[in-house]
């Protein structure tokens, strides 16, 4: 497991697109003492990593395709609605094309 | 008319069909306790929508129980034209273009939505202290907490403003707060209601819950709610049913059981004298007590096995909220598209948030994921496949729904704890397994209600019911109301 560093930290905050004050980094190191004593203690159950790991409550098969029929999108006025920057139909943000910071980083 | 709040939807019910009231005057005095709350319950009203709604209403038939009753709804619900913000900055703003399917459902039958209640931050809470308004107080004493995350409307159904209020449950953040007023807080089996329109936090466990101040109304309720939505496919294609009929008949199951290590371990003397009232009362009645060893290392695991599955699946659901398509704005004039979205994630999330998110993304790394989101999942089966031995001789678990009285507000603290504390977490047993999962009241200590909690299997949604009903005769508990006192 990758030891905890402000600087993972930071960078979890990066890969979560916000950005955190030292103050917030400070607080979530000092949480992450009370994190590894509970992973500590969960890998400590006896054999913990036997068992298959559980993604929904209970075993349930059925259908979920849906029907393939057309269904009415909403209008461009509707899904604007919501937006703060709004150009014609479209939302206006910042220039993507062309600038070299705008790419995630890894 | 102001008392008229104060009445169960079945009260209310009656006193429509009976031509007494009309749905407007309930409104109007629905609207009178909401400019009266003292709890800070309100993320948004809609008074104007909720007065023309009753005045289309001429008349309530006997067999249309939940038509003409005003309700509130969490403020994750999707809410067609009523600002929408999970008490979060991020959602500031945003008025949803749809109801989710439960509240068109609840409008279908006739109830009529007066408002939106404050929650603990994108559900993320247990307290009732870290939405973007502030604090949420307890009806029974506002230096102390409600719980949550379903804190207002806990506390609007506990204070006679609404005889029903949505809520919704992850961990317990219906059935603790419900224990904490003194009402009934029901989440029924994962899957039994569809979510459309529920904003996520934690889709694995994410439930539709909600408060009524009787077993009775809550079987109501879920007849209302229940079955397959093809907007939700995790929702269940299974037959729903008649669930009032399970409470009007009391028709229930017989063995009960206790986990011997939560008898053992409740230091509050009043909890445990009344949980104790109620096995012998539940004995007298004919019902088989068996006490039960609930392994302790899977107990102390409910706490870590919860916060990390949740933090990481709340990281994942979250994306979406970018500012771009809804939101506030960017402030400081932003050069790209990704610090845009970064600025309006900065300034939308609280510090609290920020922290679980990070949580949870440390616990999704590759090089983590083994050690932390994958084994919780395991130790999540293994808790599970324990329920489902108990469940193979018992049909019921019934513990305390909390072991003290509910925090002063000075003494929340939303760190992590180092320690498992099983009696607090122990709720998340009925998220892990999907069962269907019912507080009632039990007892009060020093005049702050604590509430009792009923596990059955899966889909035997009717049967718990029928036992809550059956544990309010015992404590003689039901209908209260905080300006009522005890």
């Amino acid at each position: 497991m990758i030891k905890v560093t402000r600087e993972i930290i930071d960078q979890c905050a990066e890969n979560l697109m916000f950005h955190l004050t030292d103050d917030e980094i400070e607080m979530i190191y000092d949480d992450f003492d009370s994190v590894l004593v509970q992973i500590d203690f969960l890998k400590s159950i006896k054999d913990v990593d036997t068992y298959e790991p559980m993604t929904f409550p209970y075993k349930e098969h059925q259908k979920v395709m849906r029907d393939d029929k057309p269904s009415k999108p909403l209008s461009a006025k509707d899904a604007l609605k919501n937006s703060k920057t709004v150009l014609g139909t479209q939302i206006k943000l910042p220039k993507v094309v062309g600038n070299k910071n705008d790419t995630i980083d890894e | 008319m102001t008392q008229l709040m104060n009445k169960s939807i079945g009260e209310l019910h009656d006193l429509l069909v009976k031509k007494k009231v009309t749905a407007k005057d309930l409104v109007l005095a629905c609207i009178e306790e909401c400019k009266k709350d003292t709890c800070n319950s309100f993320e948004a009203t809609a008074f104007e929508e909720a007065i023309k709604a009753s005045e289309k209403i001429k008349e309530v038939k006997d067999e249309e129980y939940l038509k003409g009753i005003p309700f509130l709804a969490k403020d994750n619900y999707s809410t067609k034209g009523i600002e929408t913000t999970a008490s979060s900055n991020i959602l500031n703003g945003y008025i949803p273009l749809f109801d989710a399917t439960v509240i068109e459902k609840l409008k279908r039958a006739g109830m009529i939505l007066v408002g939106k209640t404050t929650m603990d931050e994108l559900a993320m809470g247990g307290t009732g202290t870290s939405g973007h308004k502030g604090v949420t107080t307890n009806p029974y004493d506002h230096t102390r907490i409600v719980g949550g995350s379903s804190c207002g409307s806990a506390s609007s159904v506990a204070s006679g403003i609404v005889p029903f209020s949505l809520g919704s449950d992850t961990g317990d953040s219906v059935r603790k707060p419900a224990s904490y007023a003194g009402i009934v807080g029901f989440k029924p089996t994962w899957g039994r209601i569809s979510r459309f329109g529920l904003f996520p936090f934690a889709p694995s466990l994410d439930t539709v819950a909600y408060f009524t101040r009787n077993v009775k109304d809550a079987s109501y309720i879920l007849t209302c709610l229940a079955g397959k939505d093809k907007k939700d496919m995790s929702s269940s294609s299974r037959k729903k049913e008649k669930y009032q009929n399970y409470v009007l008949s009391h028709k229930t199951l017989k063995r009960i059981g206790c986990f011997k290590s939560v008898l053992d371990s409740i230091e509050e003397k009043a909890i445990k004298d009344a949980y104790l009232n109620v096995l012998n009362g539940l004995a007298n009645k004919g019902y088989e007590i068996i006490y039960y060893d609930f392994p302790q290392y899977l107990l102390d695991s409910l706490y870590p096995t919860y916060m990390i599955i949740s933090c990481a699946e709340a990281t994942s659901n979250n994306a979406n909220l970018d500012g771009i398509r809804f939101g506030p704005k960017a402030d400081n004039d932003p050069q790209t598209y990704i610090e845009y979205m970064k600025q309006c994630r900065t300034k939308g999330f609280s510090s609290i948030i920020k922290r679980r998110f990070v949580i949870g993304s440390f616990s999704l790394l590759s090089a983590n994921q083994d050690e932390m989101f994958t084994r919780a999942q395991k130790a999540r089966r293994m808790i599970v496949e324990e329920m489902e031995r108990f469940f193979d001789n018992i049909d019921y678990l019934l513990v305390p729904a909390s072991y003290s009285k509910p925090k002063k507000v000075e003494d929340i603290n939303y760190s992590w704890s180092k320690k498992t504390d099983f009696l607090e977490n122990i709720m998340t047993i009925g998220n892990f397994g999907g069962y269907p999962s019912l507080t009632v009241p039990l007892t009060f200590i020093d005049g702050l209600p604590c509430g009792v909690n009923i596990t059955g299997r899966t889909f035997e949604d009717g049967y718990v019911l029928s036992l809550g009903q059956e544990i309010e005769g015992i404590t003689g508990l039901k209908n209260l109301v905080a300006n009522k006192g005890e």
